[in-house]
């Protein structure tokens, strides 16, 4: 792996609400993202996954802990921060502005950066278009959001975030919106344009199939906290963490038997352990860390394996 | 045998400024008491259109041009929306599309199931109240809960209590529309898990709307593929995928990546679902297909048997007709 280019250090998110107890989002969560690496975040609605991108992405202040961009604060350097790190979002409905035509969508990173003249930034537009498959690309350009499938749209907003070749992408959850047979297009898309670009990448999603596709390494989420990370095969082939066997399970057969319980964990204890078919005394009484149990493969369980 | 549901060459249409715009094709499906059907195809194929065609809940913009839907032996679509008031919920419910939405935001859970339970039955509050709670209960939710506003709920609760209002009066089919979109990998087997608990319990019959494989062949005792207004194949959900035969369903079943074995090139499906009101002449997979041929480009195939209980609608699986 190369040098980190994305750090997260004890990073923490709290959100107070008004009649309820605060909520931690995201607790102490370490990782390293290196250049040309893709990680993938999987956990389920509520893990905290979307929040540490925006934590990772500047685009929230964290309660306690830091991020580093290139040993650097990006909070200090915003404007440089978004020349080299770009979003994909979840809803390709949502985030196009429905107003503006593509060619204004595609271009508007190239004019807050002040990159380009107008027929310059065309002509990139055009080339970024045929990259991700809108092809010819004048069909597309004096479009408006409405007039493209949800496939397009993705690949409109993949465009606007690449055009300005950044050296790190977030994608929160990027195909969960398309039918299967589309997102498998922008899957093969996002592989592509990683490895010609040696792109560093937090690609978030629920579904493990399809964090193995994409990712290099998969760290798993739960109630906040990560715990179980590792190179992609070692977390799919030999999972450790009860959490994510269960994943696992339902990614395989679909279907899940038992019931899950919704007790809430002891306040010392495992976050897993009301939902937890190993837990014994130990788990209620003391918070597991992260462990190393093979090559760069870490879990945060009393009873691993 | 004893069917439960037949449609019969059902075809129903929008209209729109450009003339009538046909979602449903001419679709035939038939359903044994008891069993489950998958439907599974792309956004824009008239999977929805068909579920809200069964409970006869179609916009104003849509009609029933022509065809049958026969539920226990009667005709739906010329029965006059009176009668039709008494069969749904107590003989066809529907669970909606994104139906943890579908909640009044502003009555309580229990309200609104006992709403649906007084409206389809003739019961006392305290007995709708009591089968609001057992209903609950059933779905694996605290009968407390009935006291809960919908925003008091996740999205997994709220998908079951919807889930709970579809079986309150016990009907022997339920419609359900991607009950596992929205949801989180875990929630939505779970949810899965239960509507399968659930139909071996009671006996309850399924017609399963995904776009995901997984999802319509869970409870599936058939599957029927749908492209483009029309049912391309039909076969036993244990037939699918390994053993489908349309070059669509084989398509279908490749896009998502596996989760053992090497990691391989996924194939999508290149272009997209035709417009319904323009749908490309013979067989309305072929622009897309990679195994066309030139017959492909002229005659739609017919569903033809290739093998006991599986249909393909393919001129490339010339079966020994139906």
């Amino acid at each position: 792996m190369t040098q980190a280019r994305v750090e997260a250090i004890e990073l923490s998110r709290i959100y107070r609400g008004s009649r309820r107890r605060a909520v931690l989002a995201v607790d102490r969560l370490n990782l390293a993202i290196g250049g040309g690496e893709v990680f993938g975040l999987v956990g389920e609605s509520g893990s905290g996954k979307s929040t540490t991108a925006r934590l990772l992405m500047g685009l929230e202040r964290p309660t306690s802990g830091r991020v580093l961009y290139r040993g650097w604060d990006p909070a200090k350097r915003p404007r440089e921060f978004r020349r080299q790190a770009q979003l994909i979002f979840q809803d390709p409905y949502a985030a196009l502005n429905p107003a503006l035509r593509v060619l204004r969508t595609v271009t508007e990173p190239l004019a807050i950066h002040g990159v380009g003249t107008g027929a310059e930034r065309r002509r990139l537009a055009c080339r970024w278009l045929e990259r991700v498959g809108l092809t010819p690309p004048r069909d597309y350009l004096d479009r408006f959001p409405h007039e493209l499938s949800g496939g397009q749209r993705q690949r409109v907003a993949i465009a606007r975030a690449l055009i300005l070749e950044p050296a790190f992408v977030a994608a929160d959850e990027p195909t969960s919106m398309l039918d299967l047979s589309v997102q498998a297009g922008i899957l093969n898309l996002l592989v592509t344009l990683q490895q010609e670009m040696g792109l560093g990448c937090l690609f978030i999603t629920h579904d493990l199939a399809v964090a193995r596709h994409v990712s290099h390494r998969i760290g798993v989420m739960f109630a906040g906290r990560l715990v179980e990370q590792g190179p992609a095969e070692a977390v799919v082939g030999t999972a450790a963490h009860p959490y994510t066997r269960q994943l696992l399970a339902a990614a395989a057969v679909g279907v899940l038997t038992e019931e899950v319980s919704f007790t809430a964990p002891s306040p010392d204890g495992c976050r897993f352990g009301p939902r937890c078919p190993r837990a014994g005394a130990v788990c209620r009484e003391q918070e597991p860390f992260l462990t190393a149990i093979g090559d760069g493969h870490l879990v945060a369980c009393h009873f691993p394996g | 045998m004893d069917d439960l549901l037949v449609i019969e060459d059902l075809v129903v249409a929008y209209s729109g400024p450009a003339g009538e715009v046909r979602a449903v094709d001419g679709v035939s499906l038939r359903l044994p008491r008891g069993a489950s059907l998958g439907l599974v195809g792309e956004s824009g194929c008239g999977k929805t259109t068909l579920a809200l065609a069964l409970v006869r809940l179609l916009p104003s913009c849509a009609s029933i041009l022509s065809g049958r839907i026969l539920l226990e032996g009667e005709d739906l679509v010329q029965m006059p929306e009176t009668a039709m008031e008494g069969v749904r919920w107590r003989r066809v419910a529907l669970i909606p599309q994104a139906a943890m939405n579908s909640l009044n935001p502003v009555y309580t859970v229990g309200w609104q199931i006992r709403e649906a339970i007084a409206t389809h039955e003739r019961v006392a509050s305290r007995e709708a109240d009591r089968r609001a709670a057992a209903a609950l209960e059933l779905v694996g939710l605290d009968p407390a809960r009935r006291f809960a506003y919908p925003h008091e709920l996740s999205v997994g609760m709220r998908q079951r209590v919807v889930i709970a209002m579809a079986f309150a009066c016990r009907p022997p089919l339920i419609v359900a529309d991607e009950p596992g979109s929205g949801l989180d990998a875990i929630s939505r087997a779970q949810v899965l898990g239960l509507m399968q608990r659930l139909r071996h319990r009671l006996g309850t019959s399924f017609v399963m709307i995904s776009h995901d494989l997984e999802e319509a062949t869970a409870l599936g005792d058939l599957v029927a593929v749908m492209y483009a207004g029309k049912v391309v194949e039909v076969c036993p959900a244990g037939r699918f995928p390994g053993q489908a035969r349309h070059p669509y369903s084989r398509a279908l079943a490749a896009a998502h990546p596996p989760l053992r074995g090497p990691r391989q090139q996924l194939t999508g499906i290149p272009g997209e679902v035709p417009r319904p009101g323009s749908p490309p002449p013979g067989c309305r997979f072929h622009p897309r297909c990679p195994e066309a041929a030139a017959a492909c480009r002229q005659v739609g195939p017919e569903l033809s048997k290739v093998a006991p209980g599986h249909h393909v609608a393919c001129h490339l699986w010339g079966g020994e007709g139906l």
